[in-house]
C-alpha cells in the first residue's frame, strides 16, 4: 500500500478571530473539491460539531453529496462524524445515499464527540457515549456492507479504541500528537485486534496541522501563532480540563495549545515533505493535511494547495 | 404559475440526480423536487445538496417526512442544504399524526430562527438538561448554521398537513382535491392566507393527456381554489427523451398558457405554429 496524501479540514466556521461568508464557504465548496482532485490530492475531509456560535458544520455528509457531484475520484471523507451524537440506523441509510451519490468514493470516520451541550441536546449522555459507539458500529458493519471495510476510519489514542478499530477492520485516524514509536505502538496494537477477530487491518492515517512556504521562518511565523489562537478558542471554550472547561484552567490550557502547537508542522516544502515521510516510515500511509481553518482566507488556501500539490504532494507520493 | 417536476429517489439513483436537476434547469423550469420513500426520509436533503454545485437556479425541493429519530438532525442538515443551495431550498414535511408533524414542525420553525430556543414537547425536550451534563450545560439551543434564506419554505403533506399548516400558517401540499384544503386554510388563517403559496402535485402521462388537456386541468385548479405552484409527477421514467420532451412541453405550452388571466386572440396559435416548426 502506497502513501496516499489528502487535504483537511472542511469545517464551514466563521469565528471571531477568522470571519467567513458562511454562504460563500458552503456554495464554492463543490468548486474547490474539484480543484483539489484536479491537484492530486487522494482525498478531502468535512468535520462534525454542532450548535457553535461559529456555525461549525453540524452535517459533513450534506457538502459531501454536493462534492460527490462535482468530482469523480476525490475520495470524500468525514473526521468525524460523532457517531454517539447519531441515530446508527439514520446514519447508516444516509451514508449509503452519500456513498451512492460519490460512486462508492466515501469514507465515513466516526468518532466519540465530547461536548456535554452537543449531547444534551439531542437528548443522549455523554457518559454512555462508548456504549454507543459499540452499538453504533455493529449497525453500520452489520451485512449487507455498504463500501469496503477500510472506508470506515475510526479515532482514539487509548488501548480501547485502537482494539476497535482493529476489532471492525477500520482504518485509523491516529492523534496528529504521536511520535513515531506511538505510531509504531498503535499499528501494533490494532494490527493484532484485527487478526484476532480474523479482519484484515485497515489503513493507518493522521491529521497534521501543516503549511508550507518557500521561506519556512515565514511559514513558521505566519502559522504557529495562529494555529495557537483557533486551538485556545477551541480548547478553552469546549474542552474539559480537570473536569471543567478550558478557560477555568488557564495552566493546563496554555499546556493543551502548546501540545498542539508543538505538533504542527510548518516549514518549506523540503522540510515538511521530510517530516511526512518520517511519519509514513513510522506506518502511516494516510496523511491528511490540514491546511484549512478558520484563519486562511479563501485566496490563501488555494495557494497552499497549488504549493503543496506542486511540491509536499509529489516528494512524499513518489 | 411555477410548475416543477418530480424526481421518486425509490427509483432513481441519487448519482443521476445532478443531471436530472440540471435537465430540469436547461429546461427553464421552475422547480425540482426530490421526494424520498418513506422508509428513508433522510435520503431527501442528500439528493438535494448534489444539487448545489450542478444547478444555479431552480429551487431544489426535498420531500421528507416525520420519524422516530431526533428532529434537530434535519433541521441541522435543512440550514446546511439551504447554505449549499444558495437558499432555494423547499423542504416538504410529510406527517399523518397531527401531534408528531406539529412538534417537527414546532422545531424546524424554531431552529431557523436565528436567536437561541428551547423546547418541550410531547416527544422531545431541547435541550434535555441530563444530569450528567455539567460542563456549561446550556438552558437554550442556537442551530447553526442559520439556514441562507430568512424565512427558508417549509410545505406539509400527508393527512396531518391541513390542520398543523393552519396552526403554523404554513402551506399544505395539494396531493388530491385543494379546494377543501383551502377552504379549511381561509376558515382558520383569513387573510393570512394570501401571504402563502399554494402548491399540489399532480399527476401527468404525455402519452395519455395532451399538454394543452393539462394546461386545462390546472387552468381549472388555479381559477377555482388557487393552484400557484405545481409540482408535475411524470410517467416517462427520468432521464428518457420522453421525459426530456414532457419537460420541453412543461416549460413552452403548459406554463406560458397558465401565467396571464387571458391571452390576447392569435398568440396561442403562434406559439403553436412556431413549436410544429421548431419540433
Amino acid at each position: 500500500m502506497g502513501v496516499e496524501m489528502g487535504v483537511g479540514l472542511w469545517t464551514f466556521q466563521s469565528t471571531v478571530s477568522g470571519r467567513q461568508s458562511l454562504p460563500r464557504l458552503y456554495r464554492d465548496f463543490p468548486e474547490l473539491a474539484a480543484t483539489v482532485e484536479r491537484l492530486g490530492f487522494a482525498h478531502l475531509w468535512v468535520a462534525e460539531h454542532r450548535l457553535w456560535y461559529d456555525a461549525f458544520c453540524p452535517a459533513p455528509l450534506l457538502p459531501i453529496a454536493a462534492a460527490a457531484a462535482a468530482t469523480t475520484t476525490l475520495r470524500l471523507g468525514t473526521a468525524m462524524t460523532l457517531l454517539p451524537q447519531h441515530d446508527p440506523e439514520r446514519l447508516r441509510s444516509l451514508a449509503a445515499a452519500v456513498d451512492d451519490a460519490a460512486c462508492g468514493r466515501l469514507e465515513l470516520g466516526v468518532g466519540l464527540g465530547h461536548r456535554d451541550a452537543e449531547f444534551d441536546a439531542l437528548g443522549v449522555a455523554r457518559t454512555g457515549r462508548g456504549r454507543r459507539m459499540e452499538a453504533g458500529l455493529r449497525v453500520l458493519d452489520r451485512e449487507p456492507r455498504d463500501r469496503r471495510q477500510d472506508a470506515m476510519w475510526g479515532g482514539g489514542m487509548a488501548r480501547a479504541a485502537l482494539e476497535r478499530i482493529g476489532r471492525y477492520g477500520m482504518s485509523a485516524v491516529l492523534p496528529q500528537t504521536l511520535d513515531a514509536e506511538g505510531i509504531r505502538r498503535a499499528v501494533a496494537i490494532i494490527t493484532e485486534a484485527a487478526h484476532d477477530a480474523g479482519r484484515e487491518p485497515g489503513r493507518i492515517g493522521m491529521i497534521r496541522d501543516l503549511w508550507v512556504d518557500p521561506d519556512g521562518d515565514n511559514a513558521r511565523s505566519w502559522f504557529l501563532p495562529r494555529v495557537r489562537r483557533h486551538y485556545r478558542e477551541e480548547a478553552g471554550a469546549w474542552w474539559v480540563l480537570d473536569g471543567v472547561h478550558g478557560f477555568e484552567r488557564p495552566e493546563l490550557l496554555d499546556k493543551q495549545v502548546e501540545r498542539a502547537a508543538t505538533s504542527a508542522i510548518a516549514g518549506t516544502p523540503d522540510e515538511v515533505a521530510a517530516r511526512l515521510t518520517a511519519l509514513a516510515d513510522a506506518g502511516v500511509d494516510t496523511i491528511v493535511a490540514r491546511v484549512n481553518f478558520d484563519f486562511v482566507s479563501e485566496c490563501a488556501l488555494r495557494d497552499q494547495l497549488e504549493l503543496l500539490a506542486s511540491t509536499v504532494l509529489k516528494a512524499v507520493t513518489s | 404559475m411555477r410548475i416543477g417536476v418530480t424526481i421518486d429517489l425509490a427509483t432513481v439513483p441519487l448519482a443521476d440526480v445532478p443531471a436530472l436537476a440540471a435537465a430540469v434547469e436547461e429546461a427553464k423550469l421552475d422547480l425540482v423536487w426530490l421526494d424520498a420513500p418513506q422508509d428513508r426520509p433522510e435520503i431527501a436533503l442528500a439528493a438535494a445538496a448534489t444539487c448545489a454545485g450542478t444547478t444555479r437556479t431552480p429551487l431544489i425541493g426535498a420531500g421528507t417526512s416525520v420519524a422516530d429519530h431526533h428532529p434537530l438532525y434535519l433541521a441541522e442538515e435543512r440550514h446546511v442544504t439551504d447554505q449549499m443551495l444558495g437558499g432555494r431550498l423547499v423542504l416538504g414535511l410529510r406527517g399523518d399524526n397531527e401531534e408528531h408533524l406539529s412538534e417537527w414542525t414546532e422545531v424546524l420553525l424554531a431552529a431557523a430562527a436565528p436567536v437561541p430556543f428551547a423546547h418541550h414537547g410531547p416527544r422531545h425536550t431541547i435541550p434535555a438538561g441530563l444530569p450528567p451534563h455539567t460542563v456549561n450545560p446550556e438552558t437554550h439551543v442556537r442551530v447553526t448554521p442559520p439556514p441562507y434564506a430568512l424565512e427558508p419554505t417549509l410545505w406539509l403533506l400527508g393527512n396531518a398537513a391541513t390542520a398543523v399548516a393552519a396552526a403554523y400558517a404554513l402551506s399544505p401540499m395539494s396531493e388530491k382535491d385543494g379546494s377543501w384544503v383551502w377552504r379549511d386554510m381561509e376558515g382558520a388563517l383569513g387573510r393570512a392566507c394570501r401571504r402563502l403559496r399554494r402548491p399540489a402535485l399532480r399527476d401527468w402521462d404525455p402519452e395519455a393527456e395532451e399538454a394543452l388537456d393539462l394546461t386545462a386541468r390546472l387552468l381549472s385548479e388555479r381559477d377555482g381554489w388557487g393552484l400557484d405552484t405545481t409540482l408535475v409527477r411524470l410517467a416517462p421514467r427520468p432521464g428518457t427523451a420522453a421525459w426530456t420532451g414532457a419537460l420541453d412541453d412543461l416549460a413552452a405550452v403548459v406554463r406560458p398558457r397558465l401565467q396571464q388571466q387571458r391571452l390576447p386572440s392569435g398568440l396561442e396559435e403562434l406559439w403553436t405554429t412556431e413549436r410544429e416548426v421548431t419540433t
